[in-house]
């Protein structure tokens, strides 16, 4: 069994760092991977371009997505994830400051796990990373490996 | 001369066979065309069309005068007018007429007599310069006697011209009598031949003044016999009295025979005569009817030939003259494509009736078709009798152009109304897309914002000073703001974007549940809230449930201030709608602003107490506006206020609830 990690597609360098600060201060040794953007998620998933050297099969076991993003939006990177063999099954989180009903609707829909709202106050902010690594890094049980 | 034929027109004066003597028009009968335009009534259609074109249009202005001229006679006839006669009336009418019968007859036999004793007057002086008078005869005598008949003819006949014709009648019969008596030795008149010459006085009389005035003048011959029998001492002779009393009888029987039958002749005469006026008034009016009517009328006749129409019809067919119409099959006007549409009408005028707003089209002199708006009716009472349909047409060419104009317009109008809806409502979209994600998007920084302020507290605070941490505390308060004023607009523009689900909303319940979170979420406060039950509205439950929470909220917040709190929920009906209010004893405002208080992030109160972030009235008035409804306030600083909404349209006027 492989490390258990989690990869974060997120924008933002603002919220990266912050999300980075809280994890770590929480006393999490758990990898955590950043990609910028929905194009950079595929490739680290797919193992292509600039990821071209990663192993294919060290999955993440949750991740985190931002839906409002450049280039492929988190909604695409959700429904190409569902649609491929190997990355079908792993649990996305989406975390957004989104509060759309269509947002949400077809997170659900494109078989998202969960749906977090991004609080603005960074306390509750921490909070609520704390308890979502500990929820699927820790309590859940991850996907079987392949 | 006042017949009616004389001033006729060419239609009349051409056609009369007869003429009336002046002073007899009702027994001579009506003028020709008015007995022509009678028998036009029962006689066949074709009868009656062709005289009606003949006529052309001068008839209805020939039967007016026709009319005029009848009426005339009947009322100098009569003394009376015909209509308003009653059976005394007749009597009395009836007399005169019989008088002047009389007057008549007596003037004629008074010229006769009168041009007899002239002739008679002129033969003795021409035989008397002759010498021819025959012997034993004496001229003075016969002159005489002559002179005196002349005399007393026109004696008489003056009399009988100053308007006393039995008087005269009286005069003329005793003169003759007298002339009787003395035109013959006296017992030759009482029992001679010319005891006979008695009878013509005595049947003159019946003749002359009344019926039973034979028996009278019977007398007056047997008192004459008798004096002259007397006179000779002669015995008077019983058979002729016998005979003169036989005579009168007769002479009574066949006067009185005679005015019954003349009185029923007259009677039957003047029914005649009323109904045929009665005719001629309702042809007269069908005329004036047709001749003024600016719809186009036709008549036709069970065959479907025209047999009449008005001026109308020629000049909306385009013909010149009705004579282009009359006599052609009404099927010949109606355009190719109509004419199975207009039997098919025809056979339901003749089988019900009537028809009415039947659009054909016509066809014009040159051609040319139109579309026409017909009604009919089948002009008999009875089915069966009359046949002969009426057709009102109405050139419907305008009112066509006119419907397709605005059909047209309205299209348009609604295609440009659709379009610019369309590009409004993308719009709006658009605009509350954008305004969302861009909220959005603001609330990214101010997570780093407060972040990272977060972080330099906790990291560096040993090197910040007490000021600092206060200013970074202010930053993270002011960031706090600025989020929460953000999720306002957000539910501001929620409220718009949502999709409405309607139900029945029991807007009482709403108002309860607010109270009781309100009450729970601060104990400490002792308002006193009446919520009364309120009749339910139709809306979307969610968006309503929210608006009274403001409300009501509202109500709380600004009541905290007053000695006795109060709320009160309700409703009123002001002007035929059906308002909700909530009522409070609170801060109250000041009326120049209530123009502001339903805009978003407006507040009236700057006081610390009234927390909020002025988007709660923005929202009532934004779910009321997608209700259709409205929503509007009143209140005084001080003297508490009342917000009021209704589900009814615009808001009239401002308020009539707070007092």
């Amino acid at each position: 069994m492989s490390e258990r990690s989690m990869l974060l597609v997120e924008d933002d360098p603002d919220d990266v760092e912050l999300t980075m600060r809280t994890l770590h201060r929480g006393g999490s040794d758990h990898r955590v991977d950043v990609v910028r953007d929905g194009v950079e998620a595929m490739d680290y998933l797919m193992c292509r371009g600039k990821y071209s050297q990663r192993d294919a099969y060290d999955l993440p076991t949750v991740i985190l997505l931002d839906l409002k993003m450049p280039r492929i939006g988190g909604l695409e990177v959700l429904e190409e994830l569902r649609a491929n063999e190997l990355t079908r099954d792993i649990p996305v989180v989406v975390v957004t400051t989104s509060r759309e009903r269509g947002d949400l609707e077809k997170s659900y829909r494109l078989g998202a796990n969960s749906y977090i709202h991004k609080p603005v106050n960074f306390e509750e902010f921490m909070d609520l990373l704390k308890r979502i690594a500990e929820y699927w890094l820790e309590m859940n049980e991850p996907v079987p490996e392949q | 001369m006042r017949s009616a034929d004389s001033r006729g027109g060419p239609a009349g004066s051409g056609k009369t066979k007869g003429q009336r003597p002046d002073n007899a028009p009702s027994i001579s009968g009506p003028p020709e065309n008015e007995r022509r335009s009678s028998r036009g009534e029962g006689g066949s259609e074709e009868e009656g069309g062709a005289r009606k074109a003949a006529d052309g249009e001068e008839r209805p202005y020939l039967t007016m005068r026709a009319l005029d001229d009848l009426n005339l006679h009947f009322e100098e006839h009569f003394g009376l007018r015909p209509a308003s006669k009653g059976p005394e009336g007749k009597h009395e009418a009836f007399e005169e007429e019989e008088d002047d019968r009389r007057h008549r007859l007596m003037n004629m036999i008074l010229l006769v007599m009168g041009t007899a004793a002239l002739m008679i007057l002129i033969m003795l002086m021409v035989l008397d310069t002759l010498g021819i008078l025959g012997p034993g005869s004496d001229p003075e005598v016969l002159y005489m006697s002559v002179v005196v008949a002349l005399f007393g003819t026109i004696v008489v006949f003056l009399i009988n011209y100053l308007g006393f014709p039995s008087l005269a009648g009286s005069m003329f019969l005793v003169i003759i009598l007298f002339g009787i008596a003395v035109s013959d030795r006296p017992d030759r008149v009482i029992d001679g031949r010319a005891l006979f010459l008695f009878a013509i006085p005595i049947l003159m009389a019946g003749i002359l003044l009344r019926p039973w005035a034979s028996f009278v003048m019977a007398g007056l011959c047997t008192l004459t016999i008798s004096v002259i029998g007397t006179g000779i001492g002669h015995p008077p002779n019983l058979p002729a009295v016998g005979g003169f009393f036989a005579f009168a009888a007769l002479s009574w029987l066949s006067g009185n025979s005679l005015e019954r039958s003349i009185r029923n002749l007259q009677s039957s005469n003047e029914r005649l005569r009323s109904s045929e006026m009665r005719l001629r008034k309702s042809e007269d009016r069908y005329h004036k009817i047709m001749s003024s009517s600016p719809d186009s009328i036709m008549v036709l006749d069970s065959g479907g030939t025209i047999t009449d129409c008005n001026a109308a019809m020629v000049r909306m067919q385009g013909s010149d003259s009705r004579e282009d119409l009359l006599g052609r099959d009404v099927l010949d006007i109606i355009s190719h494509g109509r004419r199975m549409k207009a039997e098919g009408c025809m056979n339901v005028v003749r089988r019900r009736g009537s028809v009415r707003d039947v659009v054909l089209e016509f066809v014009r002199a040159d051609g040319s078709s139109y579309p026409v708006e017909v009604s009919s009716a089948v002009l008999g009472q009875t089915p069966g009798t009359d046949q002969s349909i009426i057709c009102v047409a109405k050139d419907i060419t305008e009112r066509r152009r006119m419907e397709k104009e605005r059909r047209m317009m309205s299209k348009r109008l609604k295609t440009m109304v659709e379009r610019r809806t369309s590009e409004l409502r993308h719009t709006v979209n658009e605009l509350e897309s954008l305004s969302y994600s861009v909220s959005h998007d603001l609330r990214g920084p101010l997570r780093g914002i407060d972040g990272f302020s977060q972080l330099l507290l906790e990291e560096y605070g040993d090197h910040i000073d007490g000021e600092g941490r206060k200013y970074l505390g202010r930053i993270k308060q002011a960031n706090a703001n600025m989020s929460s004023k953000i999720d306002a607009l957000q539910h501001l523009i929620m409220v718009g974007r949502r999709r409405l689900r309607m139900r029945d909303a029991n807007m009482s319940a709403f108002a309860r549940d607010a109270v009781k979170d309100l009450e729970t979420r601060e104990p400490e406060r002792n308002v006193r809230v009446n919520v009364r039950d309120t009749p339910w509205a139709m809306g979307d439950p969610v968006l309503l449930r929210r608006m009274v929470s403001i409300l009501i909220d509202n109500a709380w917040k600004f009541t905290r201030d007053s000695g006795e709190p109060q709320i009160e929920f309700g409703h009123r009906h002001l002007e035929g709608r059906r308002v909700y209010y909530v009522r409070d004893n609170g801060a109250g405002f000041d009326m120049r602003y209530s123009h502001k208080l339903f805009m978003p992030f407006q507040r009236l109160h700057i006081r610390e107490g009234y927390k909020g972030l002025g988007t709660g009235l923005a929202i009532v008035r934004r779910i009321m506006d997608r209700h259709g409804g409205s929503a509007w306030a009143e209140g005084r600083p001080g003297g508490g206020s009342t917000f009021m909404f209704s589900f009814d349209g615009e808001a009239a006027t401002d308020g009539g609830i707070a007092t």
